[in-house]
Order: structure tokens, then sequence, then C-alpha cells
């Protein structure tokens, strides 16, 4: 079994540091043979943050010399030096009861792995240098996925096609769609505008990209270990903050610093298992993050000291973000309830209860007065912060609702979900205003430009849509890839049919009519025709757009087939 | 997906071959080199047909894990994988795709969990190395493709062999499965269905398939796959029977003939046919819930004719006893109770069964007559069927229950877990009943009570999950593969429920006519050939099924005539063995080499003891001379009823009426006020004899005739005149001797 990724989990985002050459000694050490062999077979289940779950570990814990040494209260030790015969540890990696033999469920140790620890419990159980246990692990980057290439990405647009394109199956409306082998692409979970809005950060599994909006173009990302599930501008725009980690393993937050372009060396540690919110106070002074761990916490985030550890949901936080005065946190849980928290004391102040299901999706007006959840029930609830009264309902989403966000001026307010459609509701009244369409997934996350002017979505597609908000009109659609070391690949499409991006990707978009790939000879004329950076330029500036029109282009080589009368 | 690399291998064997050929042809050339060209492309992997078969597999999605109904450890997906869309948003779309990472697919806690690379409360599920392991890997590699609408769905389950003898230190026998899809293909998977041994102690199963037999018996291994269920028979015989025992002559009778072929396989040889008293106290508890009368016994001692069991069985079934006693069984099985139909509802649903069965009306008449009932439940009496259930999916379960042995409940709220039945059978089997309305009545008084059966001009039943309209369809009928708007109105030609009642109780339909079997077998033989009698589930598997099948086919033959049913079987060699077990067949319960006891229903052993007292039970509200077995409903109040299980009439299975044992039972027959009075009433039997100075030899001759049914043994006379020859007052030793004789297992069981 493979045991990396654990420890690339519990050390997350460290830096690498390589495993030193073992010299061979005449004596068996805990840390030399012992320690390496109970890591990979013993520690998944018995470790020291699983000792509570007493259905996993029963208790027991394995992970340091001195956990091994200590067992269980009340019960005999695991190991007597020098009589590997009376041991409870080499009995129940012998045992042949299936209910007591360890590691249960899965297949014994080896003869050769038995023996040895018999070897080192009689040769005296030597711990070998502990001093370092804990730290000593080296953690294993993995390479960047490549690019597996298998499916098509699919990207519409609004070019009509020549008559001569059509056959009998195709349809009326039909128009030119794009299609990029390089799906499946990783799912998007955050998009965030920076506070002045030039820049928009897109976090998805081990990267962030974040595009500038002025030009249409994005940055080389910022890579990580491990999956990014939210992303937040510190107020001032200067730092990023990252939140995600490794499902059932681990979370953390990592704040990049965008004028210094790097990680800065501050480690939030606490939390068990991924993040999947995390938020700044006005000042930027204070983080609350939120996890499947079932809790929120509060931190500094200058030193990264924990501040508050709130757990009084029962089940996976979802959500957090802070009051105008930074005085409390607001929470939202897969136990159907938001709460409010003091940030001093770390005490609920408010429960919200009456959703009957998951809550997925929470925002607090920007002055503080309204706050909003969602989630598998489809309706959004408005609730009154201060007394925890329901003050109104909006209905019409189809579909669980997955990210709400308030607009900058607090008059706006913009939903994602199920159904892949992104919805503008008057923050007022609570009314739906408009529903923008284009995705054809699921949407988890939403950002609205602190202008107003833009709404962006994205989800399962791996792709990011742009909306101009008063319109409606969909303006741009993205996509990007991790960086390799040949560079770093991404397009950019406006439904009017004009592209940009990165010369591979350009030479793999290939044009489709009804899942028919057009003439060879078509697609090289069309794609030179349709690369146009100042058109995507245009688009972000709100201009309007002429949808390409196709030409008849006379075919010297390969005529296309007359289609038959 | 076993046989793609099956097919890798043919094709690569096949390229192998024409190289080789090739080769031959060719000078000799050293290293020949074998273009290999064209492999097929592996299939995509789909997510019904590939990736819910391994979670339904390794136990991902059963109820004690993910597929419970808050799911486990936050993670929840349908039982058995019943509900594809719902699976596939929990796997890939929930929590921000937290399960699956495309771009690593190793990295997805949908795998690291099960293959315990993360903590895993379930243990080790799917190693790393194994070809479900791999195949998941693919599906995330290719993008998660979700589930298919039009995706072929298994339609029939085979095993091989279907059955099998073990004996019991015979090495173990390895079971294959196929699967037959709707697009007409057949896959093995063997390696992706669920097998469970029915019965342990007899064979067990591991989950690859290899059956290994334990002990004497018979079991069925359940084999589940993609929503569908099979069985394959294991029997471990009892012994191994000598030649000549094998030679001897197959019974004539085909009832006996069935059960005698199913003996031999098992190694079992029947005890003998019991003795004549037994058999005249045995079929009339049976048929008509009387002792027999000790004239009649005598009578019956001297007949020396050699039909004169045949003549009796008739005589029985002549009687007008039979109504008033399956009249009890009926009233039980359609829960006739005053709770649900008030008094004057209750007698006339009462009434009706009665008249039904006094005039022998054959089952396929009467439950259709049922089935179209409408109008007052006061005048008419089969309306009250649609007040004891009055909802679609509580008339759909009961109907299915009662007169087809499914029970569909589970198919409720998913997919049957042990059934082929799926949530949507049980809705479209709903719809029949969607127009049936209950409308209240002021014939009877505003507080009358009377509610009238009418058939309305809407309503609908719909799938909770897609919330589509379902079309009234029977059981197992395969709908003609019409899109839903193009289907035929089911209420053009009137009342829905027409179609269902002409399908319910055709001859083709073999449900019906087999239930009714079992059921019959069961009430007579005290053990059902499928049991519980009212279950019928293909993973509860008849003992017999070519049995089952010929009684079925002597119910139809016979245009559904019950008493032609109980004739039979109670003239069957089967019907008439011993109790008494020998020493070869005593280890059997099932297989109806001995006649096993059954204890009296309630009401027949109240009427019992007040035959052999010689008294008459008072019930409130009735007049003198009802007997237990002509009360209308549970609701006359008899606490002695109650004790001995007397059924509620609440739900409908068969197990409601029960003859478990308490202490409650023991102490009301050794010192209850009930048995006490009755032993010693002034116009009892005993005192009456007494009065009529009867000698000593005929009393308790008499007692042990009206209480046994038969004489009492030498030894029995002996040790009563021992008793007598020092007892002044006679009267209490004969009480005493009743009072024993009542408490006796012979007297409480029908044997």
């Amino acid at each position: 079994m493979k045991t990396p990724m654990l420890w690339a989990g519990l050390l997350l985002w460290s830096l690498p540091c390589i495993a030193q050459q073992n010299t061979a000694k005449p004596t068996l050490t805990y840390m030399k043979e012992i320690k390496p062999l109970l890591k990979e077979r013993c520690v998944v289940c018995h470790n020291r943050d699983s000792v509570k779950n007493l259905a996993l570990s029963g208790g027991l814990a394995l992970d340091s010399f001195v956990a091994l040494k200590t067992g269980l209260p009340n019960k005999p030790p695991l190991f007597v030096p020098g009589k590997s015969g009376s041991s409870e540890l080499i009995r129940r990696l012998e045992v042949s009861s299936p209910a007591l033999l360890m590691p249960k469920g899965g297949p014994a140790l080896s003869k050769q792995q038995i023996a040895l620890v018999k070897k080192w419990i009689d040769s005296g159980a030597n711990p070998g240098d502990t001093s370092k246990e804990g730290d000593a692990t080296a953690i294993l980057i993995e390479p960047f996925p490549i690019n597996s290439g298998l499916n098509d990405l699919l990207l519409s647009t609004r070019i009509v096609p020549l008559p001569e394109m059509r056959d009998k199956q195709t349809p009326q409306n039909a128009t030119l769609q794009y299609a990029l082998k390089v799906a499946p692409l990783p799912l998007l979970t955050s998009i965030v505008f920076s506070p002045d809005g030039k820049w928009l950060a897109v976090g998805t599994y081990r990267s962030v990209t974040i595009w500038d909006t002025h030009t249409g173009q994005p940055q080389t990302p910022i890579t990580l270990l491990n999956s990014v599930q939210s992303l937040a501008f510190r107020p001032d725009g200067q730092v990023l903050a990252i939140g995600g980690g490794a499902a059932g393993v681990s979370g953390e937050v990592r704040l990049y610093d965008l004028v210094a372009k790097r990680l800065l060396p501050i480690t939030f540690k606490g939390h068990t298992d991924i993040l999947y919110c995390v938020a700044w106070n006005r000042e930027g002074k204070l983080l609350a993050t939120a996890s499947h761990d079932k809790t929120a916490r509060v931190w500094d985030a200058t030193s990264g000291k924990e501040l508050q550890a709130l757990k009084e949901h029962s089940d996976a936080v979802t959500r957090v973000c802070f009051s105008p005065d930074s005085k409390s946190v607001y929470t939202a849980s897969l136990d159907r309830n938001a709460r409010r928290f003091g940030v001093q004391d770390g005490k609920v102040v408010r429960t919200f209860s009456g959703h009957a299901e998951a809550i997925y999706a929470l925002a607090l007006s920007p002055d503080g007065k309204r706050l909003v959840s969602s989630g598998i029930e489809p309706r959004l609830r408005w609730w009154n912060p201060e007394d925890g009264n329901t003050t109104n309902y909006s209905d019409g989403s189809s579909g669980q609702v997955n990210e709400i966000v308030f607009s900058a001026d607090g008059k706006r307010l913009a939903s994602v979900d199920a159904s892949g459609r992104l919805r503008l509701w008057d923050a007022g009244g609570g009314g739906q205003q408009r529903v923008l369409e284009g995705a054809n997934d699921w949407l988890y996350t939403v950002a609205i430009s602190p202008d107003g002017k833009w709404v962006a979505g994205a989800g399962s597609e791996g792709v990011l849509y742009l909306w101009q908000t008063d319109s409606g009109a969909l303006r741009l659609q993205c996509a990007s890839w991790y960086p390799t070391a040949k560079g770093f690949d991404w397009v950019a499409i406006t439904p009017e049919g004009y592209l940009d991006g990165s010369p591979n990707w350009l030479a793999k978009t290939r044009f489709r009519l009804q899942n028919r790939d057009l003439a060879p000879s078509l697609q090289v004329a069309l794609r030179s025709a349709l690369k146009a950076s100042e058109t995507i330029l245009k688009a972000l500036q709100g201009a309007p757009i002429e949808p390409y029109k196709l030409m008849p282009v006379p075919a010297p080589k390969a005529p296309l087939p007359k289609p038959k009368p | 997906m076993c046989y793609k690399p099956l097919l890798l291998l043919s094709s690569l064997f096949a390229s192998l071959l024409i190289g080789s050929i090739a080769q031959a042809e060719k000078p000799a050339k050293a290293p020949a080199s074998i273009p290999v060209k064209s492999l097929p492309k592996p299939t995509p992997v789909s997510f019904q047909r590939d990736v819910i078969p391994i979670l339904t597999r390794f136990g991902c999605n059963q109820g004690s894990c993910h597929g419970s109904q808050y799911g486990k450890g936050g993670f929840k997906i349908s039982l058995a994988g019943f509900d594809p869309e719902l699976d596939y948003d929990h796997i890939v779309r929930q929590l921000r795709g937290r399960r699956i990472s495309t771009t690593d697919p190793e990295k997805s806690l949908f795998l690291t969990k099960p293959a315990m690379q993360v903590p895993h409360g379930g243990g080790l599920r799917l190693n790393p190395k194994s070809a479900s392991y791999r195949l998941l890997v693919r599906w995330i590699q290719e993008g998660t493709p979700a589930p298919l609408p039009n995706e072929a769905f298994v339609t029939k389950l085979e095993t091989t062999p279907p059955e099998r003898i073990l004996y019991k230190n015979d090495p173990p026998q390895a079971l294959r499965v196929m699967a037959t899809y709707s697009d007409g293909t057949t896959r093995d998977v063997t390696s992706l269905a669920r097998m469970n041994t029915l019965n342990d102690g007899v064979a067990s199963c591991t989950p690859e398939g290899i059956v290994t037999p334990i002990n004497r018996g018979q079991t069925a291994i359940m084999v589940r796959f993609g929503g569908q269920a099979a069985i394959a028979t294991v029997m471990v015989p009892f012994a191994r029977l000598t030649k000549a025992q094998l030679a001897s002559p197959f019974p004539q009778n085909p009832v006996d003939l069935w059960v005698t072929r199913k003996q031999r396989q098992l190694g079992l040889l029947a005890s003998q046919k019991c003795d004549d008293t037994t058999f005249l106290r045995r079929t009339s508890f049976d048929i008509i819930g009387t002792m027999p009368k000790p004239e009649e016994i005598q009578a019956f001692l001297v007949d020396r004719s050699p039909n004169k069991r045949e003549k009796w069985i008739d005589g029985l079934l002549s009687r007008p006893e039979y109504a008033d006693y399956w009249t009890l069984k009926w009233g039980d099985l359609l829960r006739s109770n005053r709770n649900t139909l008030g008094v004057k509802g209750m007698w006339s649903f009462t009434n009706w069964i009665r008249a039904q069965l006094q005039a022998n009306s054959p089952v396929d008449q009467f439950v259709h007559e049922l089935i179209l009932a409408q109008g007052s439940t006061f005048t008419n009496g089969p309306s009250n069927f649609y007040r004891v259930a009055n909802n679609p999916q509580d008339l759909a379960e009961t109907t299915s229950q009662v007169f087809l042995g499914v029970r569909l409940q589970c198919a409720r709220c998913h997919n049957h877990p042990f059934e082929k039945w799926s949530q949507k059978d049980y809705y479209q089997f709903a719809a029949y009943f969607a127009r049936i309305g209950l409308k209240g009545s002021n014939e009877f008084g505003i507080f009358g009570g009377e509610q009238v059966v009418r058939v309305n001009n809407y309503g609908e039943v719909h799938h909770p999950k897609n919330g589509k309209r379902m079309y009234p369809t029977a059981l197992g009928a395969q709908l003609a593969s019409l899109p839903d708007d193009k289907l035929p109105n089911p209420d053009a030609e009137g009342d829905r429920r027409q179609k269902l009642a002409d399908w319910l109780v055709n001859k083709n339909n073999r449900l019906f006519a087999r239930n009714i079997a079992n059921r019959y077998w069961g009430y007579l033989l005290g053990i059902g050939i499928a049991n519980p009698i009212d279950d019928m589930r293909t993973t509860n598997p008849p003992t017999n099924p070519q049995l089952l099948d010929h009684l079925a086919d002597v119910l139809i033959k016979n245009s559904f005539d019950l008493k032609a049913l109980v004739r039979t079987i109670c003239n069957s060699d089967t019907y008439q063995r011993s109790s008494a077990a020998t020493l070869e067949n005593r280890l059997d319960t099932r297989f109806f080499t001995n006649y096993q006891p059954k204890r009296l229903a309630a009401e027949v052993l109240l009427d019992s003891i007040d035959y052999a007292c010689g008294t008459q039970e008072k019930f409130p509200s009735l007049p003198q001379g009802t007997r237990a077995i002509q009360l209308p409903d549970s609701l006359v109040g008899s606490e002695f009823l109650d004790t001995f299980g007397r059924p509620a009439r609440l739900i409908a299975c068969e197990c409601e009426r029960t003859a478990e044992p308490n202490i409650s039972q023991t102490l009301r027959m050794m010192n209850g006020e009930l048995v006490n009075r009755k032993v010693g009433q002034w116009d009892g039997r005993i005192s009456k004899m007494v009065q009529a100075k009867k000698s000593d030899d005929a009393i308790l001759i008499e007692i042990y005739l009206t209480a046994l049914g038969r004489y009492p043994t030498t030894k029995e006379r002996s040790v009563v005149q021992g008793v007598l020859a020092f007892s002044k007052d006679h009267k209490l030793v004969f009480e005493d001797v009743l009072i024993t004789l009542i408490n006796s297992k012979e007297f409480l069981f029908n044997h």
C-alpha cells in the first residue's frame, strides 16, 4: 500500500527535505527499521489524530516511540523488551482470528516483517535517536498530472455554419463549437476578484490561476501540493489566502504574496480535513477557516496562531465569514444550522435553524445587516443576523445552491447552483433579476467584480464563465492547465467565436458542428482567422462584438462534399 | 468486465496465430516480429454497468454502510445502487468534488478510503492491485462519465449449476453467474454478484461463490446483481439411501410423487401413515376447526371400506363449520375488523366472506369481485376491502401480499434488496388504485359512518423520486417499449382496476395460483413449501418447486375450487403421515417426511376446551351458542383468545397470528379461571355424566374421546382406575383427569 500521500498530507505544503541515506548499523532500532514498517501498515489508523475515534484506532496510537511504548492505558504493554514471545504486538500480528488480526481487514504482515519486529524486541527494543521524531519525515512532491486529453472540452460559439457544412441531421439552430482534446479538466472550486478588480483568481486541484481582467491573459499559476478549495484576497489586495488540503487527511491555509510573487512562510496548523472556506476580517489581520473536520477556526494572520477553534457544529462546516466589526464570525454547516460565534470568547451567540437540509452557501451583506443561506434546499433564506429570525425567502433556484455572494455595494446577490445556472437577485426585495446561462454542468463558485459590472461562475466542467451583469450576456469562456516544463496552457474564447490562448492549445482547437469535425482545410483557415487577442480585450471592456461570419472558402485541395439534395 | 481481458487475449492469440502462419510461409528469419494491429479499444467504463456493481460487490452501499438512510461518515449512496443519478452526484459532484480528482485519479478519496490509504471506518475494502480498483481508476481517468439514460439493464440472472447435491464431505462447488441485459448481451458477473447462503448451517458460500457443504438439509444460495436476484439450490443429503430404497417405486399420487422425489434426493425416508383416530382429529381440526364427535369416531373405526378416509374428507368439506372456520382464516387475511370498518361494515364484510365460502365460490371469482368492489361499505361487503387499506400504496401492498404472496413494502422507499421489484414496479402497481375514492354517506345518519367506495375520474400515482406519472402495470409485466406519452389511456375503458382484476386471477398468472396453493399447504401441513407462506420471493425459494407447481395446477384445473385443493392435499399420503419421526427423518422439519404438529389456533383451542368440558363460552353481544371460530372479528372481548395469539387484524401478514408459547398461556391452562370453571361446571360434561350415574369406564372413555379424540390406552385406564379405587369423590378425580388431558401436548397440538 502506498503511504506517501498520507505523509504528504500530514505535512502539507511544507518544504521537501531529502531523506538521509541509511548507513548500516549493527543493531536494529525503532527509528530505522520499525517506524517505517509501522508507518506503512499501521499508522493509517493508529495515529495521534485518530486515538479518539475508537472505532478506527481502538484508542491506540503507533506513530511515535513514546506512543508505541505507552500502548493502551490499563492494559499490558505492547512489547516486553527481550521477550517477543509474550508481546501483544507480535500476538496481534500472528493471531489466526480475523477479528483480532492486525492490520484489520488488510493482508497480514509478511513473515519477514514479523520476524524483523520480533528480532527488534528480542534485541532489547532499541529506540534509536528519537529526538527528531515527528518532523523528520520527508515528503514526496508528486509530479503534476499530465494532461490526459482523453475527452473533448466543448465550448459553444454563435458562429452560424455555412449551408454546405450541414447535413440532414443538423438542426436549424445549430452553431459551431470549439473542441479541444484536453478534458477532463480539474473542476474549479473557487473564484474571487481582487479588491481593485484587476485580478481574477481561480482555484482548482493543486493550483491557482490568476487571470488579468485587463488583458484576458492568465499569469503562470501558483502551484501547490493539494486541492485548493477556497480563495480570499486580503482587503488591501496584497495577499491571497488559499484554503484547501487533502480530503480525509488535512486542511491548511497558505498565503500568497502577490507583490513578491511567493508563498509566505506562515503555516496554520490544526485542521484535520480539507478546508471549504477561508475569509479575512475587514482589517486583514484575522483569518477564519471552515473545514470538513466539523470545526471553524479563527487565526492571527500574521503569526499563524490559532485564536479560536469553534467546535459546535456536528457536521462539516461549509462556509465562514466575518461581521464588518470583526466581533463575530458566521458559519454554515452540513448539520443544517448556521451559527454566529463571538470572536473574543468563541461562544455561540446565535443559531440560525430552519433549514431542513445541509447548508452549502452563506453570505453576509457588506453592511452586516442581512444574512443569506441556502444549500440542498434550493430556496434562499434571509435572516436577521441580530435576532436569528427568518425575514424573507427567495425561490427560483433549481438544484442545490453552492455559493452566494453579495455585490460590493450590497444591492445585488449572485448565486450558482447544480443546474449550472448563475442567478442574480435583488438584495433589497429578494426577487430574482436574471438567469445567466452558458455553463453545462454544476457551478460551484461565483464572484462579482468590485465595480459590479462583471460576474464570474465556474464549476465541474473546469471552465470559467464571465458574464456582463447588466446585459446578462456571456462574454468569455476560459480554461487552463497546470504549468509544465514546456510552459503553461490556456485558452479564452468569446461566444462570438474569437479566441486567444497558448500556442499548444490553440493548435489543438478544432471546429465542430454537431459531433462532427469540420474539414481539416477549414480548421486551419478558421483558426488563423479567429485568433484575436484584441477582440478578447474588447470583450473585457464590455464593447459589442459582431459574431464571426463564415465566408465560403474556396478549398484548393480537398473540396467540400456537396450535400445531397 | 471479465469479457474484456478475454477479448483482448483472444485477439492477441489470433494475431499470434496469424503471425506464426505468416512466419511459416516466409523463409526463416530471426527474430520474427509480430505486428499486433487494431486491438479493440476498451469500451468506456459505464457508471451503471461497471461502477455501481463494484460498490455493491464490496458492500459499500449496503444498509449497514453508506447505503443506510443517513449514510456513513458523511457519505451517502443509495441502497444497493438503486438510484444511479443520486449516487453519481454524491460521488462526483457533492462537496466540490471532494471525493474525485479527475486529474490525479488515485488521489481521489473515493479510492484512497476503501484502499485504506487514509483512515476508513469500513476497513480495507478494495485492494489497489485488484481489477475492480483499476476499473474505478479508469472510470475517473475517463472523466467520470455520468449514468446514461438508456444504459442496458439486467433482465435475468442465471446460476450454474442451478441445483446441486453435495454430500457432507464433498469438495466445494464453484458457482458461476451469468447476467442477461436488456440489449440481449450476456456477461459473466461471478466476480461482481453478491452471493450469500440463506442457511449457513447447511452450506457456506464465499463472496467469490465457492459453496461448501456443512450439514444436512437444503439451502439456497442467494445471488444478487443489478437489481435482479436468483438462487442456486444446494442439497446436503441426510443419509445415503441404499439401492433397494432408491429402487422402490414412486407413489402414484403426484403430490406424494414430488414429495418423495425430493426426500430421496435428500436421503430421507417418510414415516408411516397415521392411525385412524389421529387422522380424524387432524382432518377435523384442519378442515372445520372442530373436534370429531365420539359417535363419529366409533363409526369410523368400525368402517371397513378402503376409501373411508376419502369419504370422511368429503363429509367434512360439506359440513357447515367449514364456512365458519375458513371465514376466520380469510377474515384474518382481509383484516375484517370493526375498528377500521365500523360494526356495520365489519359484519357486512365478514358475512360476505362467509357467503363466498359457504357457496364455495371459486377463489378467482372471489378475488375478482373483491378487487372490483364499489358502493356502500354497509350494504356491499367486499367494498370494505377499500376501507381496510384506503390509499394506492397500502392497497398495492395488501393486494400483492395477500393474493400474490409478494411483499412489496421495501420498494416503497427503495428498490427491493432481495427481489427484482424496483420502486417503479411498486408505484406502477399502485397506479391501479389511483382513482379509488371513499365518500361519506348520510344513509345511516350523520354519525352512521357509512362510506361509499367509488371510482373517481381523477387521481394519479407519481414516482416519488422523479415525479413521473406512473402507468398502471401488472407486477413483472414488461411494458412495450413505448415512450410514456404513447401509452394507451389507462382509463379509456373505465375502471382501471378491471385490467388488474383480470390479470390477477388469470390462469397464466402463476403468482396467484402458487400463492393460494402454498398458503393452503401451509395451513394444512403446518409449514409452507415456501415459508413464511406469504413471502414468495425469488430469494425465499420453495423447498419443492415441482410440488408447488403441481398444486397450483390442481387449483387451476379445478377452476379455482378451494375445496378441491383441500381434498387433494388431505387425500395425499404426505398429509396423512404420522407425526412420530423415525430415527432417519427426525432431523427433518421442511421436507414433509413426518407430520409437523401445530398448536391449535386460539379460537379452535377455546372451542375444544368447551367441547371437552361440555360447556359453552358466552361472548359479549353475540347470541348464546356462538362458537369461538364463528366470531366475526378480533374485537369480541376474550382474554383467553388474545393470550393464545388471536391476531388483531391490523397487518396483512400471516405472522400476525402467532403460536408462540408464553408463560401466561401455561398459567391460564393450568390454573386459569376459565379452564377451572369449565372443567367443574355444574352442567358440564362430567357433572352430567356423574349425575346420570354412568359407569367409571364409560365416563373415562367419553372424556378421552371428547378431549383427545381417541380411546384411553390400557395403561391410562389402569392408572385412573387405581386412583378411583382410593377416592371417595369420583367426580373430582374425573375433573383432575380432564384438566390433565387439557394441559397435555396431545390436546394443545394438532398432531
